[in-house]
């Protein structure tokens, strides 16, 4: 097959990986495969080399210490459905509709992250919690928040040599969450929209995060700072004015923009 | 055909697990990829990438010792597939038609180098002004693609007086339904294999009809028909994309193995075959009934219009189905009937599951759903009014004798659903928020068998053999894809001779060796290779002297027949003599019988999103007898299924000939988890020529479903719909640009 003829490198730790990564540029880091192996078909991708990250030892982190979650960016779907399915139910949700369960055995949230899909179903939980993530170098590991690391489609903050090995986030204590995909069909299709909304009970605000209606996943900070006023259809109007969302081949764009309002309205009415 | 008597069968109406089963579940199924010869070479199309354009030059890059390019220059005979017109070119010579059109193949041992060449190679183009649907089509502002007019075919007749009834009716409901591609996203992708054969070629591939291979290619090839030998591979459900495409698939590997000399294979992925094989007929269908005071109908004018795309292929018996169904299950003394199928700068549609009844139904469902709606009846009784029962004429004159099960498959879903009460209360919802619940219902026919003249042009044969050591043999032409077509039609020979079914055996389809009983469409093979075998069986019995009652085939057979002895019969299909059809005027019997229908599809709609819930889908077909009925559950089951996502969410859309969602991430099907509780209901009402009465069930289950579903929306939103898929999409846009709420 196609992918036989790229080599493959197959590092048993993390150094090893992080080794291989500085010295073979134009490789790519391979995990899950899911998005990968279906971009590589393409003739134009120049990936030189593989680098088996799936199953290292040092990316399978997954626990939660306080409020504080640490995920390792190697850990799949189905694991964490088994094992961190309480850390965060607005997560949980989103990971359970993600794909379906033979996906969900293979894929896994570094995958999520780096792909940067605007699309990409972890993401709105993600960054309602304001999540971090951390990366690491042979020369050392830095922390960017998820909002900054992500770009634009499929373009991160990630640099050469890098591997995503982290993500972290805290729960906020007695939130309220409210999470929606809306895809075409119950499984295996991509958001036309998926929707977040947080609302932290302790300092009264709530945070927006809105999925496949521009080129990242937004966040809506006017919106958000709108909620101390408690005029409802202002915010709307916020949400509305901001989201970018297309007319592509999955859904329209004023479809998107009205579902952006409905799912927000629906939170609002949910915590109020 | 005697009545068959319930309780002395022993095959016939069991619930038989499907003889194909085993193999396929375990793997041992030899598809068409699975397929190796020493020697042998892949094949690729260079694809043509514009819409409409003349070909000026095509150059192709060196090529090294062992790939071989062909162009329409290396077509030995006439460059066409042979259908009903010569239209279709085996490989474009001129001009092209359509994105993905076939231009040059390559054939050679390394696929990857060849796609690598493939992008090498040079076509220069001249575009011309090109026809993007139907609409512009028929404007004829621009060069035609086909004839004079842009039209592969059409039909029309008055019947009666319309305009007078029109004129006199107190109630006229009119609307314009629009239905959408679909993709048949079927099993396995296209995928054939030819080598040198005798002093021919041998082909053997994923198909529904080896004989049309047999004759659509053998004029590019200037063989003789017979020098082609045409073999199925294992196929998967293929819900009529397997009809007429394989034969374009077939020449070119042909062409191949002939140029090269050697075996080659050519296997589409999934995102070159949804982008240039056949698609459902999109349609456009301007439609008026009429009632009078006591709801009775009293004129239809209807004017179809199916996209045909770039090449005729088989738009014309397509449109003949749409024709046919366009009136629906009901009795008009008035008709004005135009239907046209019109060509188009798109990918060639085709043969799908239903052939054109379910665009024809979706338009005078919904017209009836519509009428129930502003004459402030339900949609259960307006159809009782004017429902075809026994005795009655169709709209082409055709009497009704027997086998009429259209009342009996409304009453049972009706009942079965408690339609009327559910359809009147949910029109008294008025939440703005949460759920909203809708019921809606369908009621259809199917024709069995070819329509008008086909079954007499085809004359199918089957023949059978009968040996003391093997038992039976059945030699037809006829195709097992996962339908249970071997599984049923051992069932009638195992009946009819009182064998047991192991002691049967179907040939598989080889041109070589096999009669042509026909192609495997048309909800045909039951009903009438079925009858053959079933006549040739009792011939059989006759030619050892038994009685066709008579039981002890075998052990009279032993006695008469030396081991090695074998004895056989053929049968040739005859048009019984009272079924008439006049093609020109368009009158008379369309078909043989027909199969009936009704479903009732329930659903909920969550306000917030306009996302819809199909909670139950309940189908009543009456099918003259289920051979296997475990097998006519799955066909209604499937038929359902794939129905919905027809009417609800398969959506697929060209933007200047380009098609939007080319692979199964963009274009979608319901999963298993769209699926809901699906209640088939088998009624039977013997068709005294079918064997064992059996008619057809293939197709029907999914032919009323878009209109059922469409109207359970309308129930729960108390707005009309107009236009298939209808997605949430759709629904927002209908509700959020017209502010009138006919609730
Ligand atoms: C049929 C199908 C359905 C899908 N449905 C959904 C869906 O519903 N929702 C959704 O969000 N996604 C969906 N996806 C996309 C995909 O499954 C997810 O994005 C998945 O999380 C990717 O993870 P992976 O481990 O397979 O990544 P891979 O394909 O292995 O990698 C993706 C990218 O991330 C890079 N990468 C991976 N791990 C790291 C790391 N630790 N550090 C640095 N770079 C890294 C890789 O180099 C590559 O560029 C679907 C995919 C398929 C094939």
């Amino acid at each position: 097959m196609w992918y036989e003829k790229i080599p493959f490198y197959a590092p048993s730790n993390l150094s090893e990986a992080l080794a291989l990564c500085q010295e073979l540029p134009d490789s790519a880091l391979l995990a899950g495969g899911t998005d990968l192996l279906v971009q590589l078909r393409d003739p134009n991708d120049k990936v030189k080399a593989l680098i088996n990250i799936a199953g290292l030892p040092e990316l399978q982190t997954i626990e939660r210490l306080g409020n504080t979650v640490r995920l390792g960016a190697g850990v799949t779907f189905s694991r964490f459905l088994q094992q961190g399915a309480d850390f965060f139910p607005p997560l949980t949700e989103a990971v359970r509709q993600l794909a379906s369960p033979s996906i969900r055995n293979k894929a896994t949230f570094g995958g999520n992250i780096v792909n940067a899909s605007p699309a990409a179903d972890t993401l709105p939980p993600l960054y309602a919690a304001d999540a971090v993530v951390i990366l690491q170098s042979i020369h050392g590991k830095r922390r960017v928040g998820l909002a900054d690391f992500i770009l634009g489609p499929k373009r991160s903050a990630l640099q050469t040599g890098e591997i995503l090995i982290q993500i972290e986030w805290h729960v906020p204590e007695n939130y309220i969450y409210y999470y929606r995909k809306i895809g075409t069909r119950r499984a295996l299709a991509l958001s036309k929209v998926s929707f977040c909304g947080l609302y932290l009970p302790e300092d009264k605000t709530i945070r927006l995060a809105y999925g496949a209606v521009g080129p990242t996943v937004m966040r809506a900070l006017a919106a958000e700072a709108r909620f101390s006023k408690g005029d409802k259809e202002s915010l709307l109007a916020e949400v509305t004015e901001m989201v970018q969302p297309i007319n592509d081949q999955r859904s329209t764009a004023d479809y998107r923009r009205f579902l952006c309002r409905q799912l927000t309205s629906e939170f609002l009415t949910r915590i109020s | 055909m005697q009545k068959a008597n319930k309780t002395s069968l022993q095959y016939v109406g069991k619930p038989i697990a499907r003889v194909d089963a085993l193999d396929k579940i375990c793997g041992r199924a030899r598809y068409v990829d699975d397929l190796t010869m020493p020697g042998m070479l892949y094949g690729y199309t260079i694809r043509s990438t514009r819409q409409r354009a003349k070909i000026i030059s095509i150059q192709f890059p060196a090529l090294p010792a062992d790939v071989v390019g062909v162009t329409a220059k290396d077509i030995p005979g006439k460059n066409y597939v042979a259908l009903f017109n010569t239209d279709q070119p085996l490989l474009a010579e001129q001009v092209v038609n359509y994105i993905g059109e076939p231009i040059a193949l390559l054939a050679g041992p390394d696929m990857e180098i060849l796609k690598e060449l493939a992008n090498q190679v040079q076509i220069e183009y001249q575009e011309i002004p090109s026809i993007d649907n139907l609409e512009e089509s028929l404007v004829g502002n621009k060069p035609p693609i086909f004839g004079q007019d842009n039209v592969f075919k059409s039909y029309a007749y008055i019947k009666g007086n319309p305009a007078q009834a029109f004129a006199t009716s107190p109630t006229v409901i009119s609307g314009t339904y629009r239905t959408g591609y679909q993709e048949h996203a079927y099993l396995e992708t296209q995928g054939m294999l030819a080598f040198p054969y005798q002093s021919g070629v041998k082909i053997i591939g994923s198909m529904q009809c080896p004989f049309y291979i047999q004759k659509g290619i053998a004029p590019p090839l200037n063989l003789p028909p017979e020098m082609i030998v045409v073999e199925q591979a294992v196929t998967g459900g293929a819900f009529g994309g397997k009809e007429d495409f394989p034969s374009l698939l077939a020449g070119h590997v042909a062409l191949l193995a002939l140029k090269t000399g050697k075996p080659v294979k050519m296997i589409y992925d999934r995102h070159e075959d949804i982008l240039c094989t056949t698609k459902r007929h999109p349609s456009r269908t301007i439609h008026r009934i009429a009632f009078d005071q006591q709801k009775r109908l009293t004129a239809l004018a209807v004017d179809i219009v199916l996209d045909g795309g770039a090449h005729s292929t088989l738009s014309q018996v397509v449109l003949a189905r749409s024709a046919l169904s366009a009136p629906g299950v009901y009795r008009w003394a008035n008709i004005n009937l135009q239907a046209r199928a019109v060509a188009t700068n798109q990918v060639p549609t085709g043969a799908f599951r239903g052939f054109g009844a379910p665009q024809a139904f979706f338009a005078i469902e919904q017209q009836m759903n519509h009428a129930a709606y502003r004459l402030g009846i339900d949609p259960y009784q307006l159809r009782k009014i004017n429902l075809l029962r026994e005795g009655d004429a169709t709209a082409t004159g055709q009497v009704l004798k027997e086998s009429v099960g259209v009342e009996k498959a409304l009453d049972a879903v009706v009942n079965k659903t408690d339609f009327v009460q559910k359809y009147w209360n949910y029109r008294q919802q008025n939440s703005q928020t949460g759920k909203r619940k809708g019921i809606g219902l369908a009621a259809f026919f199917h024709g069995c068998g070819f329509t008008g003249k086909g079954e007499e042009l085809i004359k199918a044969t089957a023949t059978v053999d009968y040996l003391p050591s093997v038992g039976l043999v059945i030699r037809i032409a006829n195709v097992e894809m996962g339908q249970g077509m071997a599984t049923v039609l051992r069932q009638v020979g195992a009946e009819a001779l009182c064998i047991p079914l192991e002691r049967t055996h179907i040939l598989g389809p080889n041109t070589a060796e096999v009669p042509n009983s026909g192609p495997t469409v048309a909800s045909r093979t039951t009903m009438i290779v079925g009858g053959l075998i079933y006549q040739c069986c009792l011939d059989l019995k006759q030619q050892i002297g038994m009685a066709a009652e008579a039981a002890n085939f075998a052990g009279v057979a032993a006695q008469k027949l030396n081991p090695d002895e074998h004895i056989s019969a053929t049968r040739h299909y005859r048009v019984p003599p009272d079924v008439v059809w006049d093609e020109e005027r368009f009158v008379g019997d369309a078909y043989p019988v027909y199969s009936w229908g009704a479903v009732v599809v329930e659903v909920e709609v969550e306000l917030l999103t306009y996302e819809v819930t199909v909670t139950k889908l309940t189908a009543a077909h009456e099918i003259g007898k289920a051979i296997n009925p475990i097998l006519v559950e799955g066909q209604i089951e499937g038929g359902s299924l794939q129905g919905l996502g027809y009417a609800s969410l398969e959506n697929l859309v060209s933007h200047q000939g380009q098609l939007q969602q080319v692979t199964l991430t963009d274009y979608l099907i319901p999963t298993i988890l769209d699926t809901p509780e699906i209640e088939p209901i088998i009624l039977e009402e013997p068709y005294s020529l079918g064997p064992y009465g059996a008619k057809g069930v293939g197709e029907i289950p999914f032919v009323g479903i878009a209109p059922a579903y469409v109207g359970a929306v309308e129930n729960a939103l108390g707005t009309e719909f107009f236009e298939i898929p209808l997605t949430p999409e759709k629904i927002y846009r209908q509700l959020h640009t017209h502010t009138e709420d006919r609730s």
